[in-house]
């Protein structure tokens, strides 16, 4: 009995001599002593930025590419953003509440371990929500730049990846006075946009599965600034083989979700009816169905799409709207119209080979014989795809029209 | 009375004289002499004439020298003169028509040995003229002793090797109050006070049933303190019963004060933070616990009983749950769960996600803690750790002190030192928060010993957060689960109600139902009769609530009609 | 007192889940995505058959030799040298593969969360908190089991409900695969994650109705592998094959992609990784239990608490042999590969042994 409580009491002091001294709290690292990462931007090195380079993991012998990227970090700072509700005096503080710090590599993480020299506290990824990526490195290809942050345990795939059609730095330093924290604000731009049904849900990790899959191709938010600081949603950037292939308006992301029937309906189309004047209509809902069949050697796509809209203006006309042949019409214009839209974007994506709409998965899921036989790369399924006749149907169902009769 | 120099004196004489050791430490019996005197003598030298001690000499018969000796401390004064001294001293020889019978056959045997006569005198007395219900005759010296300490008063007889006790027993005691530490909203406001025959009494007529059993014994070896086991026969299971038993009898202890001494001696794994006997000040909880088939125990002179065996939910519940609805009694117990979490984890998460995690935190606020924290020289585990140690210092303290200057207390210390410490820098706001949210959390359990243990152990969560973060939080916790249920109380594991027993889980520990859901006792007592309510009666009950009115009122009288109703088995 | 606890058929049924839902949680749809493609599903349940048939020997062996386990029958059929052979080799491989599940364990550990602790304190600490609780009877073992059940089980259940609604049903058809399937490595992969619930044969002795332990080792493996299936559903649903086959631990992606109450609680890995460390934890325990029941019958022992002890270090050693990831993954591939045979026939010759014995008239029990 004694004896077992001794050697209780030798195990448990075991136990806690080993928590005691084998550790260093290697791991531990207050909150405030990091470095947290907020927000990325990636754009093409400046020529001569050699020059500028800091060699911290490497020897300038002329071995590495020459591509050199250049990044814009926002760091956030500890002390600025106050605790609780913020005073009414925030708008001066967001100039200050982030760090932002650029530095130029070779590669994502080249750049980062340089940015690492210039700043005290250790980097760290984990609040990293937002990366832009110029337009001219999305052309490049993002296989590269994806390796590090699928690599890297601290990134999230909740993060948003945006490419931008100027300089993403541009953006970092854009600071709009709604949030305290100008990368908060981005984000809840986007995260809003997909909400009021402006773009589909898209995170990083979105992008990286629709990339790795054969039968489908990548797309990410496009996005601009307009003015000095306001930052929107141009459009779609849509990939073909891991490399930015095209842009979109923004009526064509409508497009899009319409073709993949993604809800909620967010885009409204302004309609000439004729004998009635201009109508705008707001889709509310989309129901898509697309099949598949094998018709001469090639799938063909049969796209039904149905949407439910609500007339939210009628502008430029005396004309009753208020009846069931107006409505009809009204309907009738938007479908040839809108299937008109669809079809232009899907023509355009399938001249730049990027299957943004997943037909290939359909293919290999339904007619896995068909797929098993003449796809075998990724490739492969991209040349197909240009060639796929596609049947567009689209049925407009007008429910509501707002308060006025 | 003598004066303290003469007390002195003595003392310091005697002490040269003989040095003999104390009388409870005497062995082996001793028996009464037969002159008064030298009696009287011994009692005096032995406990001392000084004392409380009182010997009252006087004639029985005008021909009998008697004395009475008691304590007057422990002793009922008044029932002594009216009950003893003035029928004694009435008492006449010749008073009924036997004497002379007596008389003659003691002349006969006279010479033989007066003590007889005495003796045989002691038994008249006894039989006719004491006026008193307990009592006994004996010669042997060290139970007279014990007798006199406990609140008997001697009567001794001159030419008589034996003397009476009687129980003249009378302690001051306290009216039965409200307990202090286990009060409630809805529910009796009777408390155990401190005398053993009280609490019995308290027990006895809440459970006016001949099942009810009251086993009582000395414990410990200078005190001599009574101890009580009660169960209820019939339901307590035997070997439970005699499991107690086995275990109070092996207690070898000079004193026992309190009831936790008590429930050192029995308990089944003494090195554990972790309660494995409930005490409770409450009647009403004790009968519900024999009601259960538990064994309660009780000691002299303690306010407390001690309830056995005792599995780690009872020491969540309390009487207002099973008093109040069912459904706010069920609530109440998850917001207790609740506030248990809290009080043992929060310090330790909050560690683990400042040092280690901070990813956990939403972005906004995450940017925002760190700007609180931007000020603080400490790592978050110390700095919780500090907070937290100068928490307990403040519960410490002002437990103890009178309630008023302990409420003005604990303001100054809550609310001038936490905002003092945050505005100094010491300490970031939200460590505040959280270690005020520990340590109200921690009050809510309402079982004092429970509490504590669970707020003991999170200071090494504390540290193994600050060591290895959510990891080591984690390690704690298991090595804590595997300890609970590592734990017996008196054979039956500890978290039994929460690992096996479905029926016990789903009805009584978390989750309160209504009490005639409750048709069993819990089986992990092994209850001889396991039925409270009988068969059916919980069904109809379940029925009552889909029936319409009316048709309840119907079922209702032709049940009870009904001969044929099942009654209690 | 002497009340003798029992455990019973449901408490059983969870032991033998939590046993066999182990470390192979993270990594599982990977391996089985690699070996059959969207048909991972079907692999998975072709797995399961095959485990419960070598669970139903030791179970019926089990029932047949009323209050012993393996070890002890054992030597009754096949002579007590020849099972004191085959005891030793069952005592390698539970040591060998509780080693091998600190190790896996202490690889995710440093590579997701601590990325500067040593790997040696991850593996040490685990070991010891195991090795702690092996002190234990097998009651108190099956009680440890049962009061984490829920914790092991709650949490993946609600990832994936929560994943649920992502699921994209085309990324689990064909459901047979697009590529011709890798049957052998992948039922042998996917038979070894049950290897567990050999923890059976010391269980059922201790059962008060040992008649029922074929229902009860049946519902367990259902149970785990329900779990298994709908990881893998959910896996795959979410993120299609290929993107599965590049991850290393695709079910912990998959927590971190998750959010509950409107990104407020986001980031769920390092939740998931402590979650997964009570998976780990059972798994580890079960095993090191039958390492150390089987070290202290070969060596007529009668306390475990010693052996539990003894082997901490042996078990240390063998988890720090590997030098990187990928020889861990061969290593353990080859464990369980070995393992899993042996599991297999050794059950399936004392089965046939007394199958052959009892019409020889000779009456073992």
């Amino acid at each position: 009995m004694n004896k077992r409580i001794v050697l209780n009491g030798l195990l448990g002091l075991l136990f806690i001599c080993s928590g005691l001294f084998l550790t260093g709290c290697w791991d531990s690292l207050e909150i405030e002593n990091r470095a947290l990462v907020l927000a990325l931007a990636i754009d093409e090195a400046p020529p001569g930025s050699e020059n500028e380079e800091d060699n911290v993991t490497h020897i300038n012998d002329g071995k590495l590419p020459d591509k050199m990227i250049r990044i814009t970090a926002q760091i956030a700072v500890p002390g600025r953003v106050p605790l609780g509700p913020s005073s009414a005096t925030s708008g001066e503080e967001t100039q200050n509440s982030v760090w932002v710090v650029q530095v130029v590599g070779h590669s994502l993480d080249d750049a980062l371990n340089n940015l690492q020299q210039q700043i005290a506290d250790p980097k760290y990824l984990i609040h990293l929500r937002v990366i832009v990526v110029s337009e001219a490195i999305a052309k490049q290809g993002l296989e590269d730049l994806s390796d590090y942050l699928k690599r890297n345990p601290e990134v999230r795939r909740r993060t948003w990846l945006l490419v931008s059609d100027m300089e993403a730095a541009k953006i970092m330093n854009a600071a709009p006075p709604l949030e305290r924290v100008p990368t908060l604000y981005l984000l809840s731009m986007v995260e809003k946009a997909v909400k009021t049904g402006k773009f589909p849900l898209d995170y990083l990790g979105i992008f990286w599965t629709a990339e790795s899959k054969w039968g489908q191709d990548g797309y990410l938010p496009y996005i601009s600034i307009r003015g000095k600081e306001n930052i929107l949603i141009k459009g779609m950037a849509y990939f073909s083989g891991g490399k930015l292939a095209g842009t979109t308006t923004p009526i064509e992301i409508g497009a899009f979700m319409a073709a993949k029937g993604i809800d909620p309906g967010g885009y409204s189309i302004l309609l000439d009816v004729p004998g009635i004047g201009f109508v705008m209509v707001q889709t509310q809902e989309r129901h898509t169905n697309m099949q598949v069949d094998i018709q001469n050697g090639l799938p063909k796509v049969t796209l039904n799409i149905k949407l439910e809209g609500t007339i939210t203006e009628h502008s430029e006309g005396g004309a009753d709207i208020g009846s069931k042949q107006a409505l009809a019409l009204i309907e009738k214009t938007f479908a040839t119209n809108a299937s008109g839209i669809v079809e232009d974007f899907l023509k355009v994506t399938q001249s730049k080979r990027s299957d943004v709409l997943g037909v290939g998965e359909l293919v290999r899921a339904h007619r896995s014989a068909y797929w098993n036989k003449h796809v075998h790369s990724k490739r492969d399924w991209e040349d197909i795809y240009a060639k796929v006749p596609m049947d567009i149907k689209l049925h407009m169902t007008i429910r509501r029209v707002g308060l006025k009769n | 009375m003598q004066k303290w120099s003469e007390n002195y004196r003595a003392y310091a004489q005697k002490k040269k004289l003989s040095r003999e050791e104390p009388l409870s430490g005497k062995r082996g019996p001793h028996f009464l002499g037969t002159l008064l005197d030298e009696n009287l003598a011994q009692f005096e030298q032995s406990i001392g004439a000084n004392g409380d001690l009182a010997v009252r000499e006087f004639q029985i018969a005008r021909r009998y020298r008697a004395a009475l000796v008691f304590l007057s401390s422990m002793t009922d004064q008044k029932g002594i003169q009216e009950n003893i001294l003035k029928p004694l001293m009435l008492w006449r020889e010749n008073e009924s028509g036997d004497n002379g019978g007596y008389e003659d056959s003691g002349d006969s045997v006279v010479s033989d040995s007066s003590a007889s006569l005495e003796n045989s005198l002691i038994d008249r007395l006894w039989n006719e003229t004491i006026y008193i219900n307990e009592g006994q005759k004996t010669s042997d010296l060290s139970l007279l002793f014990n007798l006199l300490t406990s609140g008997h008063v001697l009567l001794l007889l001159d030419r008589c090797g034996e003397a009476l006790a009687f129980a003249m027993r009378q302690i001051e005691k306290r009216g039965i109050e409200q307990p202090q530490t286990e009060q409630v909203i809805r529910g009796a406001r009777e408390g155990f006070i401190e005398l053993l025959d009280t609490n019995l009494s308290l027990i006895r007529y809440r459970l006016q049933s001949p099942d009810l059993k009251i086993e009582t014994g000395p414990v410990g070896q200078r005190t001599n303190s009574r101890v009580a086991v009660c169960y209820l026969n019939g339901i307590a299971d035997p070997e439970l019963v005699e499991e107690a038993m086995l275990r109070i009898s092996k207690i070898d202890f000079d004193g026992i004060i309190d009831a936790g001494y008590i429930e050192q001696f029995i308990e089944d794994q003494p090195i554990s933070p972790f309660p494995q006997v409930q005490n409770t000040e409450r009647p009403d909880k004790a009968v519900a616990a024999l009601l259960e088939g538990r064994v309660i125990i009780m000691v002299d002179g303690s306010s407390f009983a001690l309830i056995v065996p005792a599995l780690f939910d009872q020491f969540f519940q309390t009487v207002d749950d099973y008093s109040e609805r069912f459904i706010i009694g069920s609530l109440v117990r998850i917001i207790r769960l609740v506030a248990l979490l809290f009080s043992l984890f929060f310090p330790s998460l909050y560690v683990s996600v400042i040092s280690y995690n901070p990813e956990l935190l939403p972005t906004d606020f995450a940017v925002a803690i760190s700007g609180g924290r931007a000020g603080v020289p400490f790592p978050a585990v110390l700095e919780v750790f500090i907070m937290e140690v100068s928490m307990e210092i403040l519960r410490e303290a002002t437990i103890r002190l009178p309630q008023m200057i302990g409420g003005a207390l604990s303001i100054v210390g809550v609310l001038v030192v936490g905002q003092a410490a945050v505005s100094a820098g010491l300490a970031s706001p939200i460590t505040v928060v959280i270690v005020a949210l520990t340590t109200i959390g921690s009050f809510a359990t309402p079982a004092y010993n429970a509490a504590i243990a669970l707020r003991m152990l999170r200071f090494p969560l504390i540290l193994l957060a600050g060591l290895f973060g959510l990891y080591g939080v984690m390690i704690g916790t298991i090595l804590i689960i595997n300890h609970l249920l590592y734990l017996e109380s008196f054979g039956i594991p500890y978290l039994f109600t929460l690992v096996t027993g479905m029926r016990e889980r789903l009805t009584d520990t978390v989750i309160r139902v209504p009490l005639w859901w409750m048709n069993r006792r819990p089986s992990h007592l092994h209850p001889v009769d396991a039925t409270r309510l009988p068969d059916g009666e919980t069904q109809s009950y379940i029925d009552g609530i889909f029936r319409t009115k009316e048709r309840a009122h119907e079922q209702e009288a032709k049940n009870l009609n009904d001969p044929n109703r099942p009654r209690r088995r | 007192m002497n009340r003798k606890q029992k455990i019973s058929t449901i408490q059983t049924a969870l032991v033998v889940a939590s046993t066999t839902f182990g470390v192979g949680v993270l990594s599982f749809p990977r391996v089985m995505a690699q070996t059959a493609g969207s048909g991972a599903p079907l692999m998975t349940v072709l797995g399961l058959v095959l485990a419960l048939f070598g669970l139903w020997l030791v179970t019926t062996l089990g029932q047949r030799f009323r209050g012993q386990t393996i070890f002890d029958y054992g030597q009754a059929l096949i002579g007590r040298w020849p099972a004191s052979a085959v005891n030793l080799i069952l005592f390698i491989f539970f040591t060998v593969s509780a080693a091998l599940s600190s190790r896996q364990f202490g690889d995710v550990l440093s590579i997701v969360v601590f990325r500067r602790t040593p790997i040696e304190v991850s593996i040490i600490l685990i070991l010891l908190t195991t090795a702690f609780s092996c002190r234990r009877d097998i009651v108190k073992f099956s009680y440890i089991h049962i009061f984490y059940f829920p914790f092991i089980f709650v949490p993946y259940l609600v990832i994936m409900l929560v994943s649920l609604q992502k699921i994209d049903v085309l990324n689990l058809l064909p459901l047979t695969g697009n590529n011709s399937m890798k049957f052998i490595p992948g039922i042998t992969e996917s038979a070894s994650l049950f290897l567990g619930s050999f923890i059976i044969t010391i269980l059922i002795p201790h059962m008060q109705k040992p008649k029922s332990a074929m229902k009860s080792s049946l519902f367990g493996i259902i149970i785990s592998g329900g779990a298994y299936l709908v990881m893998i559903f959910s896996v795959l649903g979410i993120y299609g094959v290929e993107e599965t086959k590049v991850l290393l631990y695709p079910t912990l992606e998959l927590s971190r992609s998750i959010s509950l109450g409107g990104g407020v609680l986001e980031r769920f890995d390092a939740l998931f990784i402590v979650i997964w460390f009570i998976t780990v934890y059972t798994t580890l325990y079960s095993s090191y239990y039958l390492a150390s029941y089987a070290f202290s019958r070969l060596f007529r022992f009668t306390d475990q608490r010693l052996t539990s002890s003894f082997l901490l270090p042996f078990m240390l050693a063998i988890a720090l042999l590997p030098l990187n990831v990928f020889q861990t993954r061969s290593i353990v591939h080859h464990t369980e590969f070995t393992g899993l045979l042996l599991l297999t026939s050794y059950p399936l010759l004392l089965k046939l042994i007394s199958l052959f014995r009892r019409k020889g008239g000779i009456h073992l029990e």
